[in-house]
């Protein structure tokens, strides 16, 4: 591989790194319990898009399979998270 | 870093092009999480990275598996599919509970049209307390 596609690669990991920081930030600020569910499932797919740059930058395809892990656990974790923000309450 | 196997120089400039930019897009969504204002202005950041960048990201990922291996890579695209049918469930799930929390705490959800600054300052203060309170006397509001 030459440089062109290294470097590429590498800026859209600095890229999607910098942004799960800011989910990061976010989760830690909150305001509120919503924001922080939402600041979760964002750092999930950030994640999922990174493994696929690294599977990218590395040429190899089991990458790939971690990606598709992520991308269902992460969307079950998130309809129980909102499932439980929208009835947690009603207990309460 | 693999080596051996090199891409023709229009597929290299396009997967770059494509990397970076699903890697921009995906950076802006999150800046728009960060920096705005109420929760429902802040769910349409990360969409952008959900469905923008992930296509583009995806796209690069099968252009580079395709020119590399022998036949069409087409993996990638259970990824794409999977997310675009999953991450608008999620997201009207999360509104939903979102409109359902406001408004059992009394705040007047979803903000009305009009006045677009008004609109601003009130979001602002949709999260915070010493700006509104529960108000008893409308009762329970309305189960989504």
């Amino acid at each position: 591989m030459n440089g062109m596609l290294e470097w590429a690669s590498l800026c859209s990991l600095l890229c999607i790194a910098i942004a799960m920081l800011l989910a990061t930030l976010r989760l830690l600020k909150g305001p509120a319990a919503q924001d922080r569910v939402l600041a979760l499932d964002t750092m999930y797919i950030c994640a999922m898009l990174m493994l696929l740059v690294l599977g990218i930058r590395t040429g190899s395809t089991e990458y790939f399979e971690a990606a598709v892990t992520i991308a269902l656990l992460g969307f079950v974790s998130s309809v129980a998270l909102a499932k439980f923000l929208l009835r947690g309450e009603v207990i309460e | 870093m693999t080596d051996g196997m090199t891409l023709p120089l229009w597929a290299e400039i396009l997967t770059s092009l494509l990397l970076v930019a699903g890697g921009l897009l995906t950076l802006v969504g999150c800046l728009g999480l960060w920096r705005f204002h109420s929760f429902y202005q802040r769910m349409h950041g990360p969409t952008l990275g959900a469905t923008m960048g992930m296509v583009f990201i995806v796209l690069a990922s099968m252009l580079y598996f395709t020119m590399t291996d022998e036949g069409p890579a087409l993996h990638e695209v259970l990824i794409a599919v999977f997310l675009t049918m999953t991450v608008p469930a999620t997201t009207l799930m999360l509104a939903r509970a979102a409109l359902y929390r406001h408004r059992r705490a009394g705040k007047d959800v979803p903000l009305p049209d009009g006045d677009a600054t008004a609109a601003r300052f009130r979001t602002d203060t949709l999260d915070d307390e010493r700006y509104y309170s529960v108000d008893e006397k409308k009762g329970p509001p309305p189960t989504p």
